[in-house]
């Protein structure tokens, strides 16, 4: 028996890190000839500037600020469900928590690159640091985004400190990066006590550090004075959304990957059903706040917001605008909402529909009203060019490549809260059952019928 | 300093580190500023130089500003009364044109359809024998001038040795020319300028009068303190150009239609007894036939149903303008740009003669003594290009700064017309649409590098502008007045000619002005008080010695003027015979009925097809509709709704002679059944350029008398 | 310390274009390549707009409108910039430096007058253009954003001739281009502060508005309504 194939309770959880199968080196392949096309293209982009964008006068913003909203906004994925839950002491999200701490890291380092691509001298962005102006929402975002890449990485790390523990413990592989990352933890109460408290004390700073990213992302456009961006609605909008397709990416990832790595057993039927319903919410809640920025815009009826209002709706970029409420509001609702529909597939169609609906919904925001000034001249039409489509589809592979990384090196399951789980919660959930109910109860009593029922 | 192989090495490896290290991101993407101006090597001493503009008949004082002798940038000139330190885009860049890389750098002979440089006395020497075998064989008719300058003084000089030659083939479109043609046709005395001071009500007839006229810049100043006293301004156009966007009215009339427009005002005006009597009792001959063609035939309402104008506007025009204390009635030159301009200008002058010419002054003998230069065609000379056409016996065709193949709708016979002939001699400094065809070139200096100099009485006094040479000429150009007064020495054309060059001939020229003693240089102060009254008697202080001070001041200066001219008012005989208004062209329906016509505007950024090889100008050029380097036609929004044409879209434009693609325009200031198109773009000899050029798709309709084209009378269809 | 404002006297105005051309060779504005042309990124620090048509056929009054930077006095654009590299300096004059930009593109989406103009390249200029460049004035680099600044060039080129001949700057020593080759004179330029200037005059007149002033940028180009002629 080698460290390979041991026979742990939770081998599978085990075995990606050992096992890589065909496909996974097909895959590979595929994602990284995308990713280096996108970077080839970006290096191009450096020498010749940001002309071979399709951006112009006054669409100065195009897609890799709508990526940029895009990517930070899936972030709210991971830490807030994981954080959130934890906090709610959910018990269903064991499986789930890694996975969306890992989505966290990962699409913050890619989100958090875009503005450098997105800048027309980036080999001045220590400008920003040495002489950046505090008044201005771009540096807020900056200070922000870090102050989040750094709480969700450590909150990535320190969970997954006692994984590695065991990974270390079997041997083999990887055996002495292992034992750095360890930290030399052995699983003593007090380590275990220390761990817990630094994990709490987390997930509590992590919940208000995740909705200012996204409130200061919005703040971005809503600070400005732009007809369509200028509304006090767009910070809480944002954060809705983010999480929203946070969500969306959380469930697509879960079942990509409980498919690929066999994780049948270990994400149920159940867990899709909370999220599937967590989604539904999310939507509900996300239509709720659209439909009430629009309303208030058109109800108003001012000459620069209806431009950019009917432009929307029934202009150029309308074929989008309602693709994206189809994608948004209409799939989710209708499969989420039907006992019959609402199973994996039909979870599988309404994530990826809300997440291509989300992106669009960054571009409706961003681009019509930049397409639309005040002044009526100069005309705005945007049309995205190759660079821009490839750096996006470059993004997304980097994406993937990370995720199919990690799991080569870190189990995409939290081994230690299964297991803990496993000993632990249902006493401790029966407890608190007990706490809930009505009447009293002796507490020898309880502990004795408890034992009886173990 | 001795350095040796490995300290080299190390320099290198040092610096190549230190580079890295220091600033990797700004060494990446440091790009050569290769925008040092590497031309001025000085010390970047400034330096200012007066000169005039000559792209346009305005010639406005230029002020160029020269860094380390080298020209930069150009201003307006506040000395000069013409345009007080105003420029309009076509002056402003002066010195791109200079520093164009497609200039001619020296002169050109055609071997085997590629152009050669050859030296200036070959070139030179071709041109005498070729002139001298047709004098001496008799074919003196055969030689053909076509000329393009606003200079009375070039225009003299070419004059003179077509006249020293012996042929009559000499078609001179000079814009100040062209628009006295309807008086000298009908020998009449031609007004010298507007009086701007006392004029209360001005009737523009067609001109784009503050973009492309006499003086734009003039004209704009004028009208506006014309508006500040509560003048006012009323334009009879097919479009509302920039021209027209302070007008109180607009009367939205087909060029063809202007003389209707004139006699139907008239109409008014007679029958209502308002106009002056005594002028006509004395003044106008031929005033009772005159009176009952109009009656009969010009009534508002008939006019009504011929052109589309409301008679009401008509009435009421009238009334105003017969109303007003001097009121003008104004066309230029484009107005001959229909089929039948003139017939249409002698309208105008008709309606002006039934109001005395009250607006318009004449400069006495006495202020333009010796300078009397007609710069028009010789009296009753209708020989044009379009005679190029029929007459296949022309041996040598000089062309001065013509584009006439770009700017004539019927190109391609006068192409054709032109590779017939076996001498042609082109002066222009680039290879234009015209140049292309010649078969020697001997380029002229580019504006900045010439001497010229411009006389003008439109301001309404005598003013004398001098375009002087800011820089040494780069190139091996030649002036071309230095060609042909040596072809008159050469050739023995005129007797005792002894001038040798174009400086010499033209400060001969220039001297009456000299040794009249009046007026006074473009840098003294405009006096006043007693000062101004000694002056007027002839009494004045001059600041120069002798000639040639005066000449170098002169150039100096920028200019003369006389402040204080003698003026007196325009009666001249009315000498217009009633058949002369009888119209030769059926009229037919209502305008509104016909067909889409398509009707050229032109720009203040090309002239007459020769400005736009400058980049500045070239992508200005649609700026304001949002369009770029493309043609656009504007539309009517009543007709756009009609043929369903979205604003912005592409469109196709049929005319007879082909069909092209443009980008459509909703604006109210097109007549609905026009389409309105540029004049500007579509040069096929520049590389550089886009677009099309309307007139090579316009039908060939020309003015029965004078030969210019008409540029609003083709039928279109869009699609 | 002067206050640096305009007024365009749209009476006057004859939409000849001089000073669009005047700014752009003042300035040395790229000439951008002619695809980038035609998908909006010519650059123009001055362009000259026909806001509307009023009226109807034919009593037309087209309204045509010459736009430079409006040099606010409470700028959107400064307000976002992460860097400073657009700040307002003491005499008004809304300052753009150009090694400082990062390139961000925020003050261009903040502007509601759109006026600022970015280098999405750095493109080969034609040959004329390269040799005729203003000496006194910097080429920008591409990923810059810049826009009219008021010829500030000239002002320090007239407070060093002042210094330099022992006195104080004096009006009409320093005029931007646009000013100075207006041919009927429509645009006045000064101290605003100044309460005798033609300028400031003309600022208060019954005449005078600002552009989208119901922002509460306060603009410091201001313009006179045309004066309709009456029937």
């Amino acid at each position: 028996m080698t460290y390979r194939d041991m026979n742990d309770e939770d081998e599978t959880l085990f075995k990606p890190i050992y096992q890589t199968g065909k496909n996974f080196y097909i895959l590979a392949a595929i994602f990284s000839t995308v990713f280096l096309i996108g970077i080839g293209l970006y290096i191009r982009q450096l020498v010749l500037g940001l002309g071979v964008t399709g951006m112009n006068e006054p669409v100065t913003w195009a897609f890799y600020i709508v990526d940029f909203v895009f990517f930070i906004g899936i972030s709210h994925a991971g830490t807030l469900i994981s954080a959130i839950l934890r906090l709610s002491k959910a018990e269903w999200r064991r499986p789930i928590t890694r996975m969306a701490e890992v989505i966290t890291g990962i699409v913050l380092a890619i989100g958090g690159l875009h503005p450098i691509i997105d800048l027309g001298r980036p080999d001045r962005i220590m400008h920003l640091f040495e002489r950046g102006r505090l008044q201005s929402p771009l540096l807020w975002d900056v200070t922000s985004i870090t102050a989040y890449f750094t709480a969700s990485t450590i909150y990535l790390y320190l969970p997954l400190i006692p994984d590695i523990a065991l990974l270390r413990d079997r041997g083999g592989k990887l055996e002495n990066l292992y034992k750095i990352l360890a930290w030399g933890y052995k699983g003593t109460p007090e380590q275990k006590h220390a761990l817990e408290k630094a994990i709490n004390i987390l997930m509590v700073m992590v919940i208000p550090i995740a909705v200012s990213v996204h409130t200061i992302i919005a703040w971005i456009f809503g600070m400005t004075l732009q007809p369509g961006w200028h509304s006090t609605i767009f910070g809480p909008y944002f954060v809705v959304g983010a999480i929203y397709s946070g969500i969306a990416a959380l469930l697509i990832v879960m079942i990509v990957f409980r498919k690929a790595y066999h994780f049948e057993d270990y994400l149920k039927e159940i867990h899709f059903q909370y999220l599937g319903t967590l989604l539904l919410i999310m939507s509900l809640l996300w239509t709720y706040f659209t439909f009430a920025e629009y309303l208030t815009a058109f109800y108003g009826h001012e000459p620069a917001e209806m431009r950019v209002f009917f432009y929307k709706f029934n202009g150029g970029y309308a074929p989008f605008f309602w693709l994206m409420v189809f994608c948004n509001f209409i799939l989710p609702v209708v499969i989420l909402s039907n006992r019959r529909l609402k199973k994996l597939p039909g979870i599988l169609m309404a994530s990826i529909a809300v997440v291509i609906g989300m992106w669009l919904e960054r571009l409706i925001i961003i681009i019509p009203t930049l397409a639309n000034p005040r002044l009526p001249y100069p005309t705005g039409v945007y049309i995205p060019s190759l660079t821009e489509i490839s750096l996006f589809a470059a993004a997304v592979s980097a994406f993937v490549l990370g995720f199919m990384g990690f799991s080569k090196l870190f189990p995409l399951i939290s081994i230690w809260e299964i297991k803990e789980g496993r000993l632990q919660s249902v006493h401790e959930v029966s407890a608190r059952l007990r706490e809930y109910l009505p009447g009293r109860h002796d507490e020898k009593q309880v502990e004795a019928t408890l034992k009886a029922e173990i | 300093m001795q350095i040796n192989r490995r300290d080299f090495v190390k320099l290198l490896g040092g610096s190549l580190i230190g580079f890295t290290v220091g600033g990797v991101g700004e060494a990446l993407l440091k790009i050569p500023n290769a925008v040092m101006p590497i031309l001025y090597k000085g010390p970047k001493t400034e330096s200012w130089k007066l000169t005039t503009c000559a792209k346009c008949p305005g010639a406005c004082g230029l002020r160029i500003r020269l860094v380390d002798g080298l020209p930069v940038q150009a201003f307006g000139n506040p000395l000069s009364p013409i345009n007080f330190g105003g420029v309009c885009p076509m002056g402003l860049t002066s010195v791109e044109s200079l520093y164009n890389p497609d200039r001619l750098m020296s002169p050109m002979k055609k071997v085997n359809g590629k152009f050669q440089e050859i030296s200036y006395t070959e070139a030179y020497g071709a041109i005498v024998s070729e002139l001298r075998k047709n004098i001496r064989q008799g074919d003196e008719h055969k030689i053909a001038f076509i000329a393009q300058t606003e200079s009375v003084f070039m225009a003299n000089l070419i004059q003179m040795f077509m006249n020293g030659i012996g042929s009559r083939r000499l078609y001179m479109d000079n814009f100040v020319g062209n628009s006295r043609l309807p008086y000298q046709n009908l020998k009449m005395d031609h007004p010298d300028f507007i009086d701007f001071e006392h004029t209360d009500y001005l009737l523009n007839f067609g001109s784009q009068i503050t973009e492309i006229s006499e003086s734009p810049l003039f004209f704009s100043r004028a009208i506006n303190s014309l508006r500040e006293r509560k003048g006012k301004l009323v334009t009879v156009a097919p479009k509302l150009t920039p021209s027209g966007f302070k007008t109180s009215r607009w009367m939205p009339v087909m060029p063809e239609n202007f003389g209707d427009i004139a006699l139907a005002i008239a109409y008014v005006i007679i029958s209502d007894g308002t106009y002056d009597k005594s002028f006509v009792q004395n003044h106008f001959e031929d005033f009772d036939t005159f009176r009952e063609l109009v009656i009969q035939n010009y009534t508002p309402s008939a006019v009504q149903a011929r052109v589309g104008v409301d008679a009401d506007q008509i009435i009421s025009t009238a009334r105003e303008f017969a109303n007003a204390s001097a009121p003008a009635a104004y066309f230029d030159e484009a107005i001959l740009h229909s089929s039948n301009g003139l017939r249409n200008a002698y309208a105008i002058i008709a309606l002006n003669a039934l109001k005395g010419f009250a607006a318009f002054g004449k400069l006495s003998e006495a202020g333009l003594k010796g300078l009397k230069i007609d710069s028009n065609r010789d009296g009753g000379n209708t020989w044009n290009k379009n005679n190029l056409i029929g007459e296949s016996d022309i041996d040598v065709l000089f062309i001065y700064r013509s584009n006439f193949i770009f700017n004539s709708p019927n190109a391609e016979d006068l192409r054709k017309a032109v590779s017939r002939i076996p001498l042609v001699v082109s002066f222009s400094p680039f290879i234009d649409e015209t140049t292309e065809l010649a078969d020697l070139i001997i380029p002229d200096h580019d504006d900045l590098e010439k001497l010229d100099a411009y006389l003008s009485t439109t301001i309404g006094s005598p003013i004398l502008s001098m375009q002087q040479p800011v820089v040494k000429s780069f190139y091996s150009t030649v002036h071309t007045g230095d060609v042909i007064t040596s072809l008159i020495g050469d050739l023995n054309l005129q007797e005792g000619w002894k001038d040798r060059s174009y400086e010499s001939y033209l400060k001969a020229a220039i001297k009456p002005i000299y040794d009249h003693g009046v007026g006074m240089l473009m840098s003294q102060k405009k006096p006043t008080g007693i000062e101004k009254s000694l002056q007027q008697a002839g009494w004045q202080l001059v600041p120069y010695s002798d000639f040639d001070d005066f000449w170098q001041q002169l150039l100096r200066y920028g200019g003369w003027w006389n402040p204080f001219p003698k003026v007196t008012g325009y009666t001249p005989e009315v000498l217009l015979k009633t058949d002369q208004l009888m119209s030769t062209k059926d009229k037919g329906s209502h305008p509104a009925a016909a067909q889409l016509r398509l009707n050229i505007f032109f720009r203040n950024f090309d002239y007459k097809g020769n400005l736009l090889r400058n980049p500045v100008l070239t992508e200005q050029f649609g700026m304001d509709r949002d369009i770029y380097y493309t043609t656009w036609v504007e539309v009517n929004p009543k007709t756009a709704e009609k043929l369903s044409i979205a604003h912005r879209s592409k469109v196709k434009i049929k005319t007879e002679k082909g069909g092209f693609e443009a980008i459509a325009i909703h604006s109210p200031t097109t007549m609905p059944g026009n389409i309105d198109i540029p004049f500007g773009l579509g040069h096929t000899a520049d590389k550089r350029m886009l677009g099309i050029n309307p007139v090579h798709y316009s039908d060939d309709v020309f003015d029965e008398h004078t030969g210019e084209p008409s540029y609003s009378e083709t039928l279109v269809k869009i699609l | 310390m002067p206050k640096y404002g305009m007024v365009i006297d749209l009476n006057k105005c004859t939409s000849c274009q001089a000073c669009v051309t005047a700014c752009k060779l003042e300035n040395n504005v790229q000439i951008v390549p002619i695809e980038d042309a035609i998908n909006g990124r010519a650059m123009f620090w001055m362009k000259m707009l026909t806001m509307e048509y009023d009226g109807d056929y034919p009593d037309i009054k087209p309204k045509a409108l010459p736009r430079n930077c409006m040099q606010c006095d409470e700028p959107p654009c400064i307000k976002v910039c992460p860097v400073r590299a657009t700040y307002k300096r003491d005499d008004g004059i809304v300052a753009q430096i150009y090694p400082q930009c990062i390139g961000c593109r925020y003050c261009m989406a903040n502007c509601p007058y759109t006026v600022k103009v970015f280098n999405w390249h750095k493109t080969e200029q034609p040959q004329e253009i390269e040799k005729s460049y203003n000496p006194d004035v910097s080429v920008r680099p591409k990923g810059v954003v810049e826009k009219c600044t008021f010829c500030v060039h000239r002002l320090q080129i007239a407070q060093e001739k002042a210094k330099a001949e022992h006195r104080g700057l004096e009006p009409g020593d320093y005029v931007p281009a646009c000013v100075e080759v207006c041919p009927v004179s429509a645009i006045l330029f000064g101290d605003l502060d100044d309460p005798q200037s033609d300028v400031s005059k003309a600022s208060r007149d019954y005449r005078a508005f600002g552009l989208l002033e119901e922002l509460g940028t306060v603009p410091k180009v201001r313009y006179l309504n045309a004066i309709e002629s009456e029937e």
